[in-house]
């Protein structure tokens, strides 16, 4: 069974880890801020080195130094995205799966992150969560000004945390 | 209780107490250094002894302390081992009823990455134009000394008090709300300078589950304070309506 079958089995679960945030955006520009790479590559907290591969989404620290694999799990237009999180860094435990769901409301759009299938608990500032705290402010920082802003620690190199 | 004695059933966790007992207030890379574990086999013991109160996590910018917190074993005591020694239903009421008010109430934990100093941070919070142009039910925000009460079509509903402030640092906050009413919980801000950003955080200790609404209420009210501190426009997130059922999407059947 590959990872995908093992996972879809499993949406109905509980998230181990949700966060919210709200953008004014329209929901096409949402979409395409979270499904196209060069999109990606103008917020994600760390890097720049994201390419799309038929499903599969890579993210590297640096050319050959690989970080984070995203495979699409399922992908309703304008509504949903499913992906693997397969962390490649050291100590990245087994791989997980997020989900995105996008929504208008009105003039501004409400975005929601589940992740499911963690290994490990979910700390409040710490690992997964500060990662995607870090993200998402990034996403809104870029979709709301135009302006790329990564909002990563400084303390951190490189080569750290997710 | 279940989660007391399932917490202490496990040598590792024993021995992480033991090592706060030595010495509170350590960081989880100080604890790991004592054991042959990785940082997750750690961190997921340290969460089985949080969720049972046998210790307390403070956080001071990126670091997290960890602390002993001897209370929740004292009660397991209490309830049975001196029931032995003398007639124990008086404890016994009282921690039912100390268990049934924490059940009541709710931790309330956020943070939000802004690109914008410190000090600017400080001042949207505490300005009230900048506060009814970012909360997302206030249309009228008053300052009174050191009090501000949040209005919303000339009705208040809540009042946030200030209780202590370290400048630059830290502000804790009495929140009282008004309408409905409920009891008065703790608000505390932190914002930390990280290079050219900021991160805002919020610790809501205390707040009462009746009032459900209020963890959204801060999603949306910091989404609009980033967006007025890194644009300069005013831009609510408000709830929207409750949405008219949309037969295409939910068949009900008759």
């Amino acid at each position: 069974m590959t990872i995908h079958q093992h996972m879809e089995g499993q949406t109905m679960a509980k998230p181990d880890y949700v966060m919210q945030t709200y953008i004014r955006c329209t929901l096409d520009t949402l979409w395409d801020a979270l499904t196209d790479p060069e999109e990606i590559k103008k917020y994600h907290f760390i890097t720049d080195h994201i390419r799309k591969d038929g499903d599969t989404t890579g993210y590297d620290f640096a050319p050959g130094a690989p970080m984070l694999r995203c495979r699409d799990i399922r992908l309703d237009p304008k509504t949903r995205i499913e992906q693997t999180f397969e962390g490649l860094w050291e100590d990245a435990g087994p791989p997980s799966r997020f989900v995105y769901l996008l929504r208008e409301e009105g003039e501004v759009c409400s975005l929601t992150l589940e992740h499911y299938d963690l290994a490990f608990p979910v700390i409040h500032g710490e690992g997964v969560a500060d990662g995607w705290a870090r993200m998402l402010a990034g996403l809104k920082t870029y979709l709301e000004t135009g302006a790329t802003v990564r909002f990563a620690d400084p303390a951190l190199d490189a080569g750290g945390a997710p | 209780m279940d989660n007391i004695f399932k917490a202490l059933a496990d040598p590792a966790r024993r021995d992480i107490l033991d090592a706060l007992r030595a010495k509170d207030g350590q960081t989880l890379s100080q604890i790991g250094t004592r054991f042959e574990m990785t940082r997750f086999g750690v961190m997921k013991h340290l969460g089985v002894l949080e969720a049972a109160g046998l210790i307390t996590t403070v956080k001071r910018g990126r670091f997290k302390y960890h602390y002993l917190n001897a209370l929740p074993l004292q009660e397991a005591l209490d309830r049975w081992i001196t029931p032995f020694a003398k007639p124990a239903a008086r404890e016994v009421l009282d921690l039912k009823a100390k268990l049934e008010a924490a059940e009541a109430t709710q931790i309330v934990t956020m943070s939000i990455f802004i690109a914008a100093p410190a000090g600017k941070i400080w001042d949207a919070l505490t300005d009230p134009a900048a506060l009814a142009a970012s909360h997302d039910r206030a249309d009228d925000v008053r300052r009174d000394g050191a009090a501000l009460t949040f209005s919303a079509a000339n009705t208040p509903f809540l009042r946030l008090e200030e209780v202590a402030h370290e400048v630059g640092k830290t502000r804790h906050m009495r929140f009282v709300p008004l309408s409905p009413t409920a009891a008065a919980s703790e608000v505390t801000f932190t914002v930390v300078e990280e290079g050219a950003h900021c991160v805002l955080s919020l610790e809501h200790r205390g707040l009462s589950t009746a009032l459900a609404h209020v963890p959204d209420s801060w999603r949306r009210s910091l989404a609009g304070l980033k967006t007025l501190l890194e644009t300069g426009v005013a831009q609510k997130f408000p709830s929207p309506p409750p949405a008219a059922p949309d037969l295409s999407e939910k068949e009900t059947p008759k």
